[in-house]
């Protein structure tokens, strides 16, 4: 009952690769050939090694927290995809290594968002109610669920440590007080925008490396673009900077207005930032809200509301997420520039542990 | 169908130009790129790597190859081959986790010797179909703490072949498989690591004609709580070899840390493990430990973790001199020496196991020697009968690999 309509609805797919053997140029794409653009440059000019440096002690230090456990990595760890593999984040007053085994007594409203390629963005938050990497770092720093600093007394306290002290005037010579709460965001972000991630076996097939992708995985691809999935994960950055309501539900007990309560734009409402889709495999859970275990369900979970990932106005069939899954995972991954933990961190804290190297 | 047989004809003659031979220097066959060390090497392997196509075979001359970071790959169908004499030294790395950082597919790394990785050796994430064949990896400095914690390291992989590897100095475990599934570890030496080679949140893993010796502990199965992939289960151990691993633990931190030193294997909370047919000798803790999670961590957070030891089937070893001079958490038990068996005593209570089939079944071990230690009820009522596990279990078949 399944193979006819499978079938016929792949039948384009097929006959579009079986005429690519034959075509002279470039790869078969469902849309226009579009390398990854350059990352723009942030408006006080290009990082210093320096900075980037300083950036990345920073992010990995708990000393950005009240409780002195947690830090940045917590919520954006190598293990989980620069994610925390829960539904909604577990900061100050949490306990456990970050990820799957974290509990604590409050956590955030939403899905921690992954940072990878981060420095393409120009909303930050599901929300997007920042504007730059710079800004977006001192919301999670004084958020009372994820590091809940006080700015303040964390200038104050960076400037005790005279390893940081000489990290920050060498980072930033040009500074007459080159330690300060603002500069330490401008050493994340610095450090943020090294967390690129354009050399995925998509980026290869682009280049004219047909074999970069599996048979399997373009399938996949032209079922993503069939469904309607690329309107708004674009390529080649698979996201994009438009709201959108996929019809999510609402978590119980949380009020989230979305895209709404930065615009107050009652259209907006329900509203969230199109995240990206590159390095998805080790993000789970998924959505906004943490409510989808599995890209699977992630997939499916888009739907009633949009009128777009149906197929032929059919849901779609299991072998066809799959297929999208398989090209989200093998198509999209590339973790060449994965941020090393430092073993240790100016403040003689203990770096967040994390991964598969968990201390008991 | 098309498209592969179009690349099957043309690909070979394409290649045919780049490929030379002369003498023993460089990798015989086929060789999309053949890079030779030189003033630097960091940029010169890490351009072929981005600069590779689907399938390369990109071969490595003889001599030394010096690094000062991470190479990373992420091209699909790479083979990465050398000869007898080609070294990759990462002894000048200042930056980056792991020498090398592979995240394609069909990747084959063969032939050469890897050294000094400040970081873990070769780590291979989320790819299908991954052989690592004939490598050297070690350290020079010996097996000391600051070396890098796995060697051969794939993590999250389908399909991982692991033969014919030489691995010594591993501060954590030497040929390391995690979270991965359909694997083989066969014919390789490992030595004076921590942990020989460990099968960690792993399905369907195959160990065999392995010799294990000098390391703090042989060969570890293990299931732990709070990973991104658990559950691991069904893995056959069989025909190594597995004598005098009775290196003092040297390492870092982690689970590793708490494993004594002299214990030729363990499995801990792994389901479904039969390991038959090896040869288990001079380990002075024990030369076969089964334990639940509950001896490091006794109420595990992670909800969905078994911290049980299931369906465990050791048949038609040979055990000798294991035991004479227990160490570390062994103490524990007040007893010395130990036995060549080790069970914690710990089971599941909140399941019913009418058919036996979940039991820890122990046959045909010639003269082996076997202990419960009582652990749950903090060593009170040991037990040397070895009765109450005489069963079986269903054999596990091998693995086959799809590539």
């Amino acid at each position: 009952m399944r193979a006819p309509r499978d079938s016929a609805r792949h039948a384009g797919v097929l006959a579009a690769l079986a005429l690519a053997a034959c075509a002279p140029a470039g790869p078969l794409l469902p849309w226009a050939a579009e390398p990854m653009p350059a990352a723009p440059t942030p408006a006080t000019g290009p990082a210093t090694p320096e900075q980037v440096e300083l950036g990345r002690l920073l992010f990995h230090d708990p000393v950005m927290s009240s409780d002195r456990l947690v830090a940045c990595v917590t919520c954006h760890g190598q293990v989980w995809g620069l994610s925390d593999g829960l539904p909604q984040s577990i900061g100050v007053g949490g306990v456990g290594p970050a990820g799957t085994g974290r509990t604590g007594p409050t956590h955030t409203r939403r899905n921690a968002q992954t940072i990878w390629n981060a420095a393409y963005r120009e909303t930050l938050f599901h929300d997007g109610r920042a504007g730059s990497l710079e800004a977006q770092v001192l919301v999670p720093l004084e958020d009372i669920t994820e590091l809940g600093r006080d700015p303040g007394e964390l200038e104050a306290e960076l400037r005790t440590i005279p390893a940081y002290v000489a990290l920050f005037a060498a980072a930033f010579p040009d500074e007459a007080e080159p330690v300060s709460t603002l500069i330490a965001a401008r050493a994340i972000a610095a450090f943020e925008r090294t967390l690129l991630s354009d050399r995925a076996p998509y980026d290869q097939y682009l280049r004219g490396d047909e074999r970069a992708l599996s048979e399997g995985a373009r399938q996949g691809m032209f079922l993503f673009a069939d469904a309607g999935c690329a309107d708004c994960h674009a390529p080649p950055l698979f996201e994009s900077a438009r709201f959108e309501n996929v019809g999510v539900p609402p978590l119980d007990g949380i009020e989230d207005r979305g895209r709404a309560e930065v615009t107050g734009d009652p259209a907006d409402e329900g509203r969230f930032r199109v995240p990206t889709l590159r390095n998805l495999r080790e993000t789970a859970p998924y959505l906004h809200t943490g409510a989808a275990p599995t890209m699977a369900d992630a997939i499916r979970a888009h739907g009633a509301a949009l009128g777009g990932t149906a197929l032929g106005g059919a849901a779609l069939q299991d072998d066809e997420v799959d297929a999208i899954v398989l090209f989200l995972s093998k198509a999209l991954t590339d973790k060449s520039r994965e941020p090393r933990r430092p073993l240790t961190v100016p403040s003689g804290l203990e770096v967040p542990v994390d991964g598969y190297r968990v201390p008991r | 169908m098309r498209i592969t047989a179009a690349i099957a004809i043309s690909l070979p003659i394409a290649l045919l130009g780049a490929c030379s031979s002369d003498g023993g220097d460089t990798p015989p066959g086929l060789c999309a790129a053949t890079l030779a060390p030189g003033a630097d090497d960091q940029t010169t392997l890490q351009a072929a790597f981005i600069g590779a196509t689907t399938g390369d075979r990109l071969c490595l001359r003889a001599g030394t190859f010096r690094f000062t970071d991470e190479l990373s790959l992420t091209v699909h169908g790479i083979t990465l081959v050398g000869v007898e004499d080609t070294v990759l030294d990462f002894a000048g790395q200042v930056a980056g986790g792991n020498g090398m950082n592979i995240t394609g597919d069909d990747f084959t790394a063969e032939n050469f010797t890897l050294k000094n990785a400040p970081g873990d050796g070769i780590r291979v994430s989320g790819a299908s179909n991954v052989t690592f064949r004939g490598l050297d990896v070690s350290w020079d400095a010996g097996s000391v703490t600051a070396n890098g914690a796995y060697a051969i390291y794939p993590v999250t992989c389908e399909g991982v072949l692991v033969e014919d590897c030489d691995v010594a100095g591993a501060s954590d475990a030497g040929i390391y498989v995690g979270q991965s599934t359909n694997i083989i570890v066969r014919n390789n030496k490992v030595h004076g690591n921590v942990a020989g080679i460990e099968i960690e949140n792993s399905t369907n893993a195959e160990v065999h004609d392995n010799e294990a010796y000098d390391n703090t502990s042989g060969i570890l199965v293990f299931n732990l709580p709070d990973l991104p992939v658990g559950d691991g289960h069904t893995t056959l151990v069989h025909h190594n070899i597995i004598r005098d691993n009775n290196r003092e633990n040297f390492a870092g931190g982690g689970v590793v840390a708490a494993v004594p030193h002299g214990t030729g294997v363990i499995i801990l909370a792994n389901d479904n493990v039969e390991f038959r047919n090896n040869t288990v000798t001079g380990n002075i803790s024990t030369g076969f430990a089964v334990a639940s999670y509950k001896v490091l961590e006794p109420n595990p957070d992670d909800p969905d973790f078994d911290a049980y030891p299931e369906t465990v089937y050791v048949h038609d070893n040979m055990f000798s001199d294991n035991g004479s001079d227990p160490q570390g958490l062994f103490l524990l038990s007040r007893t010395a020496p130990l036995e060549d068996m080790i069970w914690d005593g710990y089971f599941d209570a909140n399941k019913v196991d009418t058919d036996g089939s979940l039991k820890i079944c122990i046959k045909n071990n010639g003269a082996a020697t076997f202990r419960n230690v009582d652990w749950p009820n903090n060593f009170a009522t040991q037990s040397t009968d070895v009765a109450p596990h005489a069963c079986e279990h269903p054999a596990i078949p091998p693995v086959t690999l799809a590539f």
